[in-house]
This record gives structure tokens, sequence and C-alpha cells, in this order.
């Protein structure tokens, strides 16, 4: 019976997540900076200048999966029976650390840009996702190997997550003053659905005495259209809410993205931006839910066994966890993105970018360096880049553009080798735009 | 009990899982992830547990119970069947079977019972009566009859009929019943006068060719007088003593058993017990008859008086070992207890003694076995055996158990256990060596155990040990006691505080098969 409680519906699902993840969108960002001259150059920094009068973006697709810990063939390798299961890996891992895993899904529906004079003015709309889940190294050596190992130590069994789903409704302005381009975009924002671990204290300890299961717990997890909680064991996931049927009301927030560019010469410039400063308000049934205090399975009595047959130690130890459920209005910011790059273009054949990129998460952070070089070839370019983080230093990306006339289009992919063994790697990311110019 | 305690580790396990998704929706949901080949090492509260003397009174709703003395010293109560007589055990509706005849203008009837009542006051209740009357007057008579000894609120029982002339001779009528519910008969002979004025329409004064006078059913909801000589069986039972159901050998010395008989009685009435049978089988099915000089003379119960109607009277007699062999008999090691005892209303049919029962009347007699925990054991072995099935514990390998367990009481358990196959050959031991034996507790002021020290104990079961238990289908468990002194019959109360503490801890080694 007891296996069958790791094999639900709900928690395949986040199974899959981790079976999915095998990226972190680097490269997307590089991929936007060769972007340069089109709209979508301005996904990653507001004042990337636009060429032409118009811009139509017809569409940018992104999805980026990324874990800082093991890939999935490591983490979960696939049984004799088809299943996967949780290895006994060592993986490295010591008590008390964590993982990240990274999902973006970034879709932008129409983008739009008209110079007027001096001034070019920007508009589109976007659905845009992102999640951070951390799970803790302490549940995961639990799962692997029982809490007999543990006895006597307090694990943090708690993982977090935090998902943002959201529509962006902006307009934006670029000018250029001198060598100096600013940009700035102003969002209108109407959250779709989100989960937000507001505290992620919940601590287990295997008591030494007769190994009574002890729990310690300040767990607060937010919810918005998402999360339906029943019970530790009937958490259901609403996914009617997860639909763009709140575009214009609704869970409502602001963002900013400014950004600068200074060209130092000709060949030579330099850009910063800070994306995605802001917050959505979530008003939509804004659950939370509260584990707080301390709980403890002691074991059985045996009268209160003997005199009651319904006495149900699966409900006893459901019951344990005391989740609290509330409904409260709550705020979350958005995953700011701070870049600073440099682009040299030492000729109309080549040109060269490099980044630096911090992305502050819930919770979470990360950064990155990304070197760039695309090749001009007419209607075509191709482009190779390389990009180094805290964690893993060799992840080659390839990039692509093909410009017929008014119409371009752009096809990125990160970390190449993942393409055809995903499931060993961690990380793996691409973009498909299109664009009209006039 | 085994299978709800697996039932927790593979429990325990999934529920560690589930913390770890937070995200279950079904248990029994059968797609997703897998678990490992790998062995997982489980630590697991199974039990904990303090089965005190007060908790098991607490719960005790059968017909045995614990009784806890303001003192905290325990009793051991057997309950047999509780046995209720209402009045109708006295003086059962009586059937109107045969009418009284009215023999003339004022005559009397003498009322019919199957005992010889006296009655001197009595109520009905629910009882109906109807007349019959005749004549051969050719024209219509009008009757106002009465019953000058029945009246209610003061006033005489009366009513009027008519005979109404059809053309035709004779005249009858039978009335229709008439409901005397509240009406009291007073007389010292049981008996009933009728007063009768039938006049014709043309104003003449007659007798009656014929006329009676019948009861559906005599009912009364008050009676008062001599109500006759009554014997009625309280019931023989068997109330069953399982104090002594595992005995294997050893002595038992319990220092005053009792059997109690306890009698609330609303009825105005002597009533005597006589004792047909008080009988005491022993576990070897030997029985010895109580012997006391109450089983001969009987008992008398006490009862209210007619200032004291609507009382109950309670009456509490005990044999115990001042007037019986009780304590001699009970420590034989006594099984069951068959009674047989009769109820004698008027024992001593003297009919000068007026007593009375009032409609909601009742007494009830109640006999229990009491064995006051005041005595002493003497190496007594106990044995049981339990069914088993581990066939659903495949997929535990090995377990090591640790076992935190205090004893209160003050006497020494030593206890070991032996895994039977179908065939009763033992398989394994459940404990190391001669088993494990809980120390007593040691004796404070007034004998009264001070709380037991908790001691560790460590069992464990490797991989070729657990093997051979999983073929199991029996358990039998051998507990030896021995109280404090028992050998100079010490005798030592049990108080409600005493208790054994269990708490049950297991390391299982698991691994999917």
């Amino acid at each position: 019976m007891w296996f069958k409680a790791v094999t639900t519906t709900k928690f395949y699902l986040m199974v899959t997540l981790v079976l999915s993840i095998v990226s972190a969108g680097y490269g997307q960002d590089i991929s936007l900076a060769q972007m340069s001259g089109f709209i979508q150059g301005t996904y990653l920094n507001p004042s990337a200048k636009i060429d032409k009068k118009l811009n139509i973006g017809l569409g940018s697709y992104f999805l980026s999966l990324e874990t800082d810990g093991p890939s999935v063939n490591s983490l979960l390798p696939l049984g004799a029976n088809g299943k996967r299961y949780l290895a006994d890996t060592d993986h490295g891992f010591t008590l008390g650390g964590s993982q990240n895993i990274f999902i973006t899904n970034d879709i932008h529906t129409l983008d739009l840009s008209l110079k007027v004079g001096g001034i070019t003015i920007m508009a589109g709309h976007a659905f845009k996702t992102k999640c951070n889940i951390i799970y803790p190294t302490d549940l995961v050596s639990l799962l692997q190997r029982g809490n007999a190992p543990y006895i006597g130590k307090t694990l943090n069994i708690a993982p977090e997550i935090n998902l943002n789903s959201y529509n962006e409704l902006y307009l934006g302005l670029q000018k250029s003053f001198g060598p100096l381009d600013i940009g700035v975009k102003a969002k209108l924002l109407f959250g779709v659905a989100n989960i937000f671990t507001d505290r992620s204290k919940l601590d287990f300890t295997t008591d030494s005495e007769y190994y009574q299961l002890r729990f310690d717990g300040d767990y607060v997890v937010r919810s918005s259209a998402l999360v339906k909680y029943q019970g530790l064991d009937d958490i259901d996931f609403d996914y009617q809410g997860f639909s763009f049927d709140n575009l214009f009301y609704n869970n409502r927030g602001f963002g900013l993205d400014i950004g600068a560019t200074y060209h130092i010469n000709e060949k030579l410039s330099i850009a910063a931006s800070a994306l995605d400063l802001g917050s959505i308000t979530w008003d939509f049934f804004p659950r939370k839910f509260t584990i707080d205090g301390q709980y403890s399975f002691d074991g059985i009595d045996v009268i209160d066994l003997a005199i009651d047959s319904n006495l149900s130690i699966q409900d006893t130890l459901l019951d344990l966890l005391n989740v609290d459920q509330s409904i409260q209005k709550y705020s979350t910011r958005l995953n700011s993105t701070f870049t600073f790059s440099a682009s040299f273009k030492p000729s109309d054949k080549w040109l060269i970018n490099g980044m630096v990129v911090y992305q502050n998460l819930n919770n979470a952070s990360r950064s990155f360096m990304t070197l760039a070089v695309m090749r001009n070839l007419g209607p075509v370019s191709i482009g190779i880049h390389e990009t180094l983080t805290t964690h893993d230093y060799f992840n080659i990306g390839l990039s692509g553009r093909i410009k017929l006339g008014p119409v371009a289009v752009f096809a990125f992919i990160d970390n190449v080798p993942a393409i055809f063994k995903p499931l060993d790697n961690n990380f793996i990311s691409g973009r498909l735009s299109a664009n009209l110019q006039f | 009990m085994l299978c709800r305690l697996y039932q927790s580790v593979v429990t325990i396990l999934g529920f560690l899982v589930l913390l770890g998704t937070m995200s279950c929706s079904d248990l029994n949901t059968g797609n997703g992830l897998d678990i490992g080949d790998q062995e997982y090492d489980l630590a697991v509260p199974l039990i904990n547990t303090k089965i005190s003397v007060k908790r098991l009174s607490d719960v005790s709703k059968s017909n045995t119970s614990i009784k806890i003395a303001p003192d905290g010293k325990a009793t051991v109560l057997y309950n047999g069947e509780v046995i209720r007589r209402t009045v109708s055990a006295i003086f059962p509706p009586f059937p109107g079977l045969i009418p009284y005849e009215i023999t003339d203008s004022v005559s009397s009837v003498v009322l019919q019972f199957n005992q010889p009542y006296q009655l001197k006051k009595a109520t009905f209740q629910d009882t109906k009566i109807r007349f019959f009357a005749s004549t051969d007057e050719t024209e219509d008579v009008d009757v106002e009859m009465r019953i000058l000894e029945l009246s209610k609120d003061g006033k005489q029982f009366v009513t009027n009929f008519k005979l109404k002339y059809q053309g035709t001779s004779p005249t009858n009528v039978l009335t229709d019943e008439i409901l005397i519910d509240g009406y009291t008969l007073i007389s010292n002979s049981n008996t009933l006068t009728f007063s009768y004025k039938a006049i014709t329409k043309s104003g003449k004064r007659i007798k009656f060719k014929r006329a009676q006078m019948s009861f559906d059913v005599i009912k009364f909801s008050y009676l008062d007088g001599y109500l006759g000589f009554h014997r009625f069986a309280v019931d023989g039972s068997v109330i069953d003593v399982g104090l002594f159901n595992n005995w294997l050998s050893g002595s038992f010395d319990f220092s005053d058993p009792k059997i109690t008989i306890s009698v609330d009685n609303a009825f105005g009435l002597p009533v005597r017990s006589r004792v047909n049978k008080m009988d005491l089988t022993s576990i070897n099915g030997k029985a010895v008859s109580l012997q006391s000089p109450f089983v001969n003379t009987g008992i008398d119960f006490a009862y209210p008086s007619f200032s004291e109607i609507g009382q109950i009277k309670k009456t509490n007699f005990v044999f115990d070992k001042n007037n019986s062999n009780i304590r001699e008999v009970f420590n034989e090691k006594t099984k069951s207890i068959a009674y047989d005892i009769d109820a004698l209303v008027n024992p001593d049919q003297d009919t000068s003694i007026r007593g009375f029962i009032d409609g909601s009347a009742f007494f009830v007699v109640n006999v229990a076995v009491e064995v006051p925990l005041l005595g002493s054991i003497n190496q007594v072995v106990i044995a049981d055996t339990l069914d088993l099935d581990l066939k659903d514990v495949n997929e535990i390998i090995s377990a090591q158990f640790k076992a935190l367990i205090s004893n209160d009481f003050p006497a020494q358990v030593d206890v070991q256990g032996y895994f039977l196959d179908e065939n009763g050959k033992n398989l394994e031991q459940l404990f190391d060596n001669a088993g494990i034996t809980l120390r007593p507790a040691a004796l404070g002021a007034n004998d009264r155990a001070i709380p037991g020290i908790q001691e560790v104990f460590n069992i464990t079961y490797d991989e070729q040990r657990f093997a051979k238990i999983k073929a199991a289908k029996k358990i039998a468990f051998v507990v030896k006691i021995n109280t404090t002194g028992s050998d100079t019959n010490r005798a030592l109360w049990i108080y409600d505080n005493y208790g054994i503490g269990l708490k049950l801890g297991s390391i299982f080694k698991y691994k999917k098969q």
C-alpha cells in the first residue's frame, strides 16, 4: 500500500516537472542580445535600439527548464517495470543543502513598435510563467534510504514552490540622448495563477528514544486559483483557473522594465537593464495554507486500538500535521532580472556579445555569464555561445536567423548536447520568434 | 493487532513520502513514481501506551468492570444479569371471564381472583365495565346504576342507560364499555355493591328480570391489603469469572472475594430471597456449593412503608469470608458462578400484614461477584495463544525492536513468547534467552508501590530469524507473576494508578519484493 502513496496523479504532476527539468535558459538572454535591431531585443533591454519605422513581433515562444541538482536519469532512473524511482545515489549531496528547479515559459503573442520622430513607442502582450521549485537534500536523502539513518538528526523536509503566471500588457518608449539610448516599459499585469511559499520551515526528527516522529513547522504556502487542499492526501490543482480568463481583471499588478545602452564608439557599446520590477496583488481566491507548531507521532495507544475498531493509523498520521486554511489577499514580487552586457561589432559580418545576468527569484537567486558570437551570412546568420554558471562551466548553445525582406525568423537552442540526451542533462532551453519590419 | 501495527509501518513510510511530495490526491492511484530496489531503513514508533488500572476501569463496558474506591483501591466486578420485576409480576392483569350477577336493586358481589387477596383499597387502571339488563316491561325503562364502593375524586360511580321497548318482550340492553380508570375500590372484603333505580316511562319502579356486570380485564394502578403469597424466580444465571482462565500453575490468594446481591425494591411488601443454588465451578470443572447460613434462611429485602410510597428501598447483601466459605472456594480458581434465586412475596403468608403495590413499582435484583484486588500471587504462570498471520510482512526483511517498559505493580513479571506453526511447533521465541523480566515496583508507605522505573529492552530479529517467524500462525505468551512477599501470603492492594507502560519502536529493513 505504502508505495502506492508515492504514485499518485498529483504527485506525478510534480514529478513530471522534475522529469522535464533539463535546462535553464541561460542563453535565452544572450539570444535576445543577438536580436538587436528587432523588437524582441527589447525583452532583454528596453533601450535596445529597434530598426525601421514599424516592427511587428508575430509571436515569440520561449521555454527554459533547468536544475542545479542532478539530472532526471540520475535522480530518478527508470526501473525495470518502466516506472521511475528515487535511486539511492549519493549525488554528492550534503545534509542541509537544497537544489533548485527553474521553469520559464514566455509567450509573447504580439509586439508592436512605431518610430515617431526621435521616439520609439512600443506595446505588446505576453503570457509569462515562471516557476522555481526548491527541494531540500534532506528530503531526498530521507526518501532514498528511510529515516533510520537519521535517527536523532533534524532534517529539513520542506519543499518550496514558487509559481507565477500572469498576463502582461505593456507600453514602452525609447529615446536616444547622443550616445546614450534609454528605454522603459510600463506593464499592467493580471495574475492568472500563483503558488508562493511564504515560509518554509518543516523540520523532521526521528527521536532516538523509541523513534517517535517529530515535526516542527512554520510553513506557509499561498495560492491563487491553483491549489485546493482537502488533506495531505487530497491536494488538487485547479487548472481551470490557469487560463487567459483573468486577462483584464483580478490579481492586478504593475511592472517596469528599464534599460540604458551607451555606445562607446560605432563598434562597441555597453548596456544595463533592470527587468520585471514590480509586484502582483493576488485577490482571486487567495488561499493561505499554514502549518505552524510542533507535532509528534508517538505510536499507537493499545487501549485506543482495542476499543475503537475504526481507529485508522493512516488517518492519525494524515491528521498529524494540522494544516490551517484561510482566505487572505497577498502580494508577490516579480522575478526581477538585472543584466549588464557589452556588444562588439567589428564588421557587418560579426557580432560579439558578452553578458552578466543576475536573477532575483522568490527565495532563490542565480547568476551567470555568457559570451556569444554571431556570423552574418547574408539573409542567414548563425551564432554560437558559451555560458558559465557557478555549477556548470560548459554550456554550448546555437542560434540562427533568417531574414527575407521584411520577414525575420529566429531560432535558438541552449546546451546543444542536451538535445540528444535531455534526461541526462540538467538544462535546456529554446526560443522561436518571428518578426516583420517595415 | 499485529497486522494493524504492520500497517502503521507501511503507512508511515507512505506518509514520509507523502510529506516529501505534499501533493498526493489518492493513496490508491497506481501510476507515477515507484520505489527503488534499495533497502529502506524505517524507524517507526509502534506503541505508546500506559495500561493502568484506572484506564481499564474507564473503558470497561461489559459485565466485567473495575470499581475504584475513593482511596484508589481496585475491585473487579463480574456482574450477572439484572433482574427487574414490575407490578404485573405480583398482580397480573386478570381477565374478566365471568360476569357478576346483579340479583336485586341493591346487591353485592365478591370479586374473584386467582389469589387470596384481601384488598383494602384498589385503584383501577385501564379497566372497562359494561352492564346487561333484561325486562318484560312493554315500555321504555330508564336506569341509574351505582356501585357503592367505587368512587373517584369523592364521587360515587354512577351511570345511566335506557332499555328501549321495540314492540316485543323481553327488552334487553348491553351497555357500551365504561372506562373506570382512576376509580378506587374501598372495601374490606373484595366486595362490590350495585344499587340501581329502573323506572318505566309511565313512572313505575321495577326490578330487572336479569342483570349482570362484567369487566374486560381487571388491572390496578394501586393496591393495598393483603396481596397474597407469591414465589417467582429471579432466574438462574451464570457469571463468568475470567480471572483464572489462562492459569497454568501457581497459587492465588484473594483476601476477600464476595458475592453481592443488591435489591432495589419499591413494592410495599415483605420480600425474601431464597437461594436455590449458588455453585462455584473451578477451571478444572469442579463445582462447589456456597455454604452460608443465609443460603438456608434467605435474605429479607427492605421495603417501603405506607409513609414511603414511591420510594425505593435498597438492600445489599454480601456473601463474604465472614458468612460463607467463598474465600476458600473462590481461590480454587473459580471460572464461573451459577445461581438460582427465588423471591418470596409475603413469605410468611401472614394475612394481617397489609402491604401495597404502586402501579409503577418494581424491584431490581443484581447478583455480582466482587473481587477486591487484595491478595497475593505466588509463582503463577499464565499462558495465552493468539492467532498470527505475517504473510503480509514479506517486504520486511529484518527488524530491531526497542521496548521501554515500566511496571508499577508490586509484582515481578517474566514474559516469554513463542512463535508456533499451524501444528503448534515452536519456530522461534519472541525474546532472547529466558525472556524479559519486569522487576517489581518498590513498596512505599502503606504497602503502596511507588511508580516503576522504565527499563529498556532491545530485541533483534536479523534476516534469518525474521524469516523464521514469517511462517508462524500463532504466538503463545507465557507470563509468570509473583507479587512481592507472596511466599508469606503478604496481601497487597492493587491501586488504580498501577499500570504497565510500554513504548515500542522498531527499525525495519524494508525491501520491495
